[in-house]
Parts: structure tokens; C-alpha cells; sequence
């Protein structure tokens, strides 16, 4: 398909829905947002060990039931927040569909007396079917350049 | 009601052995006197041999007792640790976390660790192999026959893991181990490889994270491991068993991964292990092996400071895996132990908190380690026994440190 403005502007619509539903913890307007199909994958690189790691792959049904089980699990309660810079939009010829690739910015700001700190940097490629009425997320995979994360986070990024 | 401060001051009538004076956490003097007598005395894991496959390849280990070490392959295959220290002007040799010399290096030739500062150069067993201008500037009075790099004491064994000891006069691996790893040795037969590595760094002692991993009390932290392990028999069953030296095993059982929503039935074993059983072992002063069928996590936990623990967390398959085999034991590894796994940030926060709690080493008059069910998994035995082989090493009694003597602000 042809990117245009609209098309594209669509693409970067769903993309940071995403976020802020996932910000806001609102993981039901999160999966709405996501296709069936859709894949999700957190990987990087290890300088120490010279691979790529594969941290978190989820599909769909996946994805859901560790979202649903949050309620249930102990976990670091400060909140993050997800900063998205589009960087392309690109589509395969014939194809309803897009791919992107954005770089991604994760602070985290404290409870106890709002400091903000860059909790992660990497990068988001999606790809978006638009083939509907609503762009649909198929695919996430956030490619992490940061690899210290605390005692980690049970939120995706 | 909450207590007084005189009331919160005032010890359990309990059996001092299962109670701890938390400044063993939070001195540092006692920090200072761990890294000499422990650290430094111990075998600890610094990588795995899949992590440096060929030879020349290279790996750094930032040791506890404060040292830097390079772990180098040479052309025998065999694997060398040394101080990473030119011993001309004391400059870091590798400034990378792995690598290899096989190549040339801006200052140097190929396989050669030469120095960026001066180029000083040594050969992968530590050899001084070159100093530039010798002769012109130290005439015959420096040699490099004379100026070989620090070497320390190396063993490779117990599924391929690479141990140093600082102590030139330690004993053997297999005599410091105390036949802790031996009890689960049907599981380190085969070749493993590395396919996971993440740190933590966490404002704690490392003893705080070391006692998580002596103790299974805590899985009431856990939903995860309240649905797949404490709601099954077999789990009240396991039990500690105790090893010379400071280590602990927990015996394994069967989890019912099923139980847990989203948990496909585990299919894929290990060696030793059929599919969804589960094996530990905890070593002193910081290690543990945790073989959580199809996957393997490795510990090592390395002080930064007395209030400052950085982790390394390694997974690891077999060699011989398939990818689709490999593809199971990582999703499974890291939907539990991962950065965004459901029970290792938990863990985490947990030595955090203590940390913190603990950081006034006046609000804390003691700590308890006091559960005696029979050694069985919420006994507090792993924790009692690692404080019994500290106290040998250290000379302080982890329940009275200061003989009687006043608290620090008191």
C-alpha cells in the first residue's frame, strides 16, 4: 500500500495508543488495540556473552493472561511512561499493511517524591495491519540498547 | 499495638543461634573483613566456557574481594585467569566485557593482551612477550622474563562453569564444593551454553540476596509459586540437606505448571531431570545452581559494597539443543527469571526492601532466622547454615558481632 499522510498518521496513532494505554495500565484498551495474531518480543543484545537474547515473547493469549495476572503478583508500583519518536513508515508491496520503526524512551518517575529517571532506551518495529476500519497491531518487537533494569519490571515495555 | 523503642530493643527469648544482629548487613568494617577471608579465599564462578568458545577469546570478571580478572583461551584450549593489571604502571590490559586477541589490537599484534598505555604486551597464558624500546630504557634491568602478568588459580567443571580462587593455597574445587554439586551431578553431564545474560544491581548486602535463595519461605511472595508449587504434596516434602563448607541443597520435586494459567505442561526435560522437576543447590559464599526443568539459571552474586549487591543472572541450555529445543528452554527461562519475569523482580524487591529497611542499622536491634520444621523447605536451615561456615571464616558471631558491645548510636 501507498504510505500516505493518512496512513501514516494512523500508524503513528495506534503506535502511541499503545503507549499510553500501556502507561496508563489500561491493558484491556491495550489488547483492543492488538490483532489476534499479534506477536509480541523483547530481545537485545549481550556485550558479555556476544548474543542476542530473546527477554519476552508472548503471543496474544499470551500477552493477555500475564496482563490479567498483575493484579495478583507483587511488583514495582512506580509508574513508567513510554516516549515514542517515529522514525519510518514503510509498507510491503501489496500488502494492507505497515511496518515502523520508532525509538523508544522509558522513564520512570517515582511515588515518593516524583523524581524521573530513563529507565531504558531502544527501539519499537511494528507492524500494523490497515486493512480495517482500526490499524491493528500484528507485531511488536522492542529492541532494548539498555540491558540494567533494576530488579526488573513485570509490565512489557 | 505497636511496640515502644525499649519493647522493640528488647530480644525474643529465643535460641541466639536463630537470631542476627543485622549489622552483619550493614557494616562496612565487617564488609572489609568479608572480601579478605571469604572472597578471597573462595572458589567463585566467574563465566561459563561457552561464553569464550574459541581460543583467544576472552572474558572479564569483576571479582568480589575487588580485583579484576581476565579469563583468556589459549591455543591448547586451555582457559587462564589472570589479574587484569599491566604490572609496568598498573593499567586495566581489557576494557571490554568479552572478546578476542586473535586479531591485531590498535596498540598491539595478533593474540597478543597488550596494554593500550604503553604496549606492553602478553601472550594468553600471561607471558610478558614484549616491552617496547626494552633495552633502550631499562638497559638489563627490566626483562620481560620477569614481568609476566598476576596469574590466579583456575578450574573448569560442574557443567563447564569456569571457578577462580584468589587463594594460591586453596584446596581443590571438588574439596571446597564438600560434594554439594556431586548431588546433583546427574544434571552437569552434559555440555551447557549460555543463552541468557542480565545484572541487577540492587541497594542490599549480598548476604540479603543470598538468604532469598537459602529459603523457600518466601514463596508467599510469589503468586506463581503459590499456584504451581505450594498447592501441591510434594512440596512440603522437599527438604534442606546440608554440605561441609557452607552450601545447601533443596531436593527436588515435581511443579504442576498446569496450575498455572498460561502454562502449557512442561514437555522438555534435562538431564537428570524429567520435565517440570526442579533442583538447587546454594553455595557459599554466593552462588546457586537452580535447574528448573527445561532451564538452568546460574547466580553469582558479586558485593559492590556492604550496601551494594550487583547479580549476574546466566541461563543456560544444553549444547545439543535443537533450536526448537533452545527456543522452549528460553521462553520458559525467562518467563520466570527474566528482567520481566513473574518471580526474579519480585525476589529482587525483596532484598531492596531489606536493603532500605535496613540502611539505619539502629532500627533493625535483630533479625530472626528461627523456622525449624525438620529441615523441611520452611526451615530456615540454609540461611542458619551459611552464618555457621561465615562465623568459622570471619570470627564474629552473626548473633552477637560485637561481643556484647554497645550499638553503633546507643
Amino acid at each position: 500500500m501507498k504510505v500516505t499522510y493518512e496512513v501514516e498518521k494512523a500508524a503513528r496513532e495506534v503506535i502511541s495508543a499503545s503507549c499510553d494505554t500501556m502507561d496508563q495500565e489500561d491493558f484491556g484498551a491495550y489488547l483492543a488495540l492488538c490483532a489476534p495474531e499479534f506477536q509480541y518480543a523483547i530481545r537485545v543484545y549481550s556485550p558479555e556473552i556476544r548474543r542476542d537474547m530473546t527477554w519476552l515473547e508472548k503471543d496474544y493469549e499470551h500477552m493477555k493472561t500475564l496482563l490479567d495476572l498483575l493484579p495478583k503478583q507483587n511488583r514495582d508500583r512506580n509508574p513508567i511512561k513510554r516516549h515514542i519518536s517515529v522514525r519510518e513508515v514503510t509498507s510491503a508491496n501489496g500488502k494492507d499493511e505497515v511496518t515502523v520503526r520508532s525509538d523508544l524512551q522509558v522513564y520512570r518517575v517515582l511515588l515518593d517524591g516524583g523524581e524521573a529517571q530513563v529507565f531504558a532506551i531502544g527501539k519499537y518495529t511494528d507492524r500494523i495491519d490497515m486493512s480495517g476500519d482500526e490499524p491493528k497491531l500484528l507485531e511488536r518487537e522492542v529492541r532494548l540498547d539498555s540491558r540494567s533494569l533494576g530488579a526488573g519490571y513485570h509490565i512489557p515495555f | 499495638m505497636a511496640r515502644t523503642a525499649e519493647e522493640w530493643r528488647q530480644r525474643p527469648n529465643l535460641d541466639p543461634n536463630l537470631i542476627v544482629d543485622p549489622r552483619i548487613y550493614t557494616d562496612p568494617e565487617i564488609f572489609r573483613e568479608e572480601q579478605e577471608r571469604i572472597f578471597d579465599k573462595s572458589w567463585l564462578v566467574a563465566c561459563h566456557e561457552s561464553e569464550m568458545p574459541e581460543p583467544y577469546d576472552f572474558r572479564t570478571y569483576q571479582h568480589p574481594g575487588g580485583h579484576n580478572i581476565i579469563l583468556v583461551r589459549d591455543e591448547n584450549n586451555n582457559i587462564n585467569a589472570m589479574l587484569n593489571i599491566c604490572p609496568h604502571r598498573g593499567n586495566l590490559l581489557i576494557y571490554e566485557p568479552s572478546g578476542s586477541i586473535k586479531g591485531a589490537s590498535p596498540s598491539g599484534g595478533p593474540k597478543r593482551i597488550t596494554c593500550l598505555f604503553h604496549a606492553w604486551a602478553f601472550d594468553a597464558t600471561g607471558e610478558c612477550v614484549d616491552i617496547p624500546r626494552c633495552a633502550e630504557g631499562y638497559q638489563d634491568r627490566v626483562k620481560k622474563e620477569d614481568y609476566g602478568l598476576r596469574g590466579v588459580k583456575v578450574e573448569v567443571g560442574y557443567g563447564g562453569f569456569v571457578w577462580v580462587n584468589m587463594d594460591e593455597n586453596a584446596p581443590t574445587l571438588k574439596g571446597w564444593l564438600g560434594g554439594s554439586l556431586d548431588a546433583i551431578g546427574d544434571t552437569l553431564t552434559e555440555p551447557l551454553e549460555v543463552f541468557h545474560y542480565h545484572r541487577a544491581v540492587i541497594d542490599g548486602n549480598y548476604k540479603m540476596w543470598h538468604d532469598t535463595n537459602s529459603e523457600f519461605y518466601h514463596d508467599y511472595m510469589h503468586y506463581h509459586n503459590r499456584i504451581t508449587g505450594m498447592m501441591h504434596p510434594g512440596y512440603w516434602d522437599r527438604e534442606y540437606r546440608t554440605f561441609e563448607g557452607g552450601h545447601a541443597q533443596v531436593t527436588d520435586m515435581q511443579l504442576k505448571y498446569e496450575s498455572f494459567k498460561g502454562h502449557e505442561k512442561r514437555e522438555l526435560g534435562w538431564p537428570g531431570l524429567g520435565a517440570g522437576r526442579w533442583a538447587l543447590v546454594d553455595l557459599f559464599p554466593g552462588i546457586t545452581f537452580n535447574i528448573r526443568a527445561p532451564a538452568m539459571r546460574l547466580d553469582t552474586a558479586i558485593p559492590l559494597g556492604h550496601n551494594k549487591v550487583l547479580v549476574e543472572f546466566r541461563g543456560l541450555g544444553l549444547k545439543s539443543d535443537t533450536p526448537e529445543e533452545r527456543a522452549i528452554r528460553i521462553r520458559d527461562h525467562n518467563s520466570i527469571w527474566g528482567p520481566f519475569g513473574r518471580n526474579l523482580p519480585e525476589d529482587l524487591l525483596g532484598t531492596y526492601g531489606q536493603g532500605r529497611a535496613l540502611s539505619d542499622p539502629t532500627d533493625a536491634p535483630y533479625i530472626l532466622q528461627a523456622r525449624l520444621e525438620g529441615n523441611k523447605i520452611h526451615d530456615e536451615v540454609g540461611m542458619r547454615h551459611f552464618l555457621e561456615r561465615w562465623q568459622e571464616l570471619v570470627g564474629r558471631d552473626p548473633s552477637d558481632p560485637y561481643h556484647n558491645q554497645p550499638r553503633a548510636a546507643e
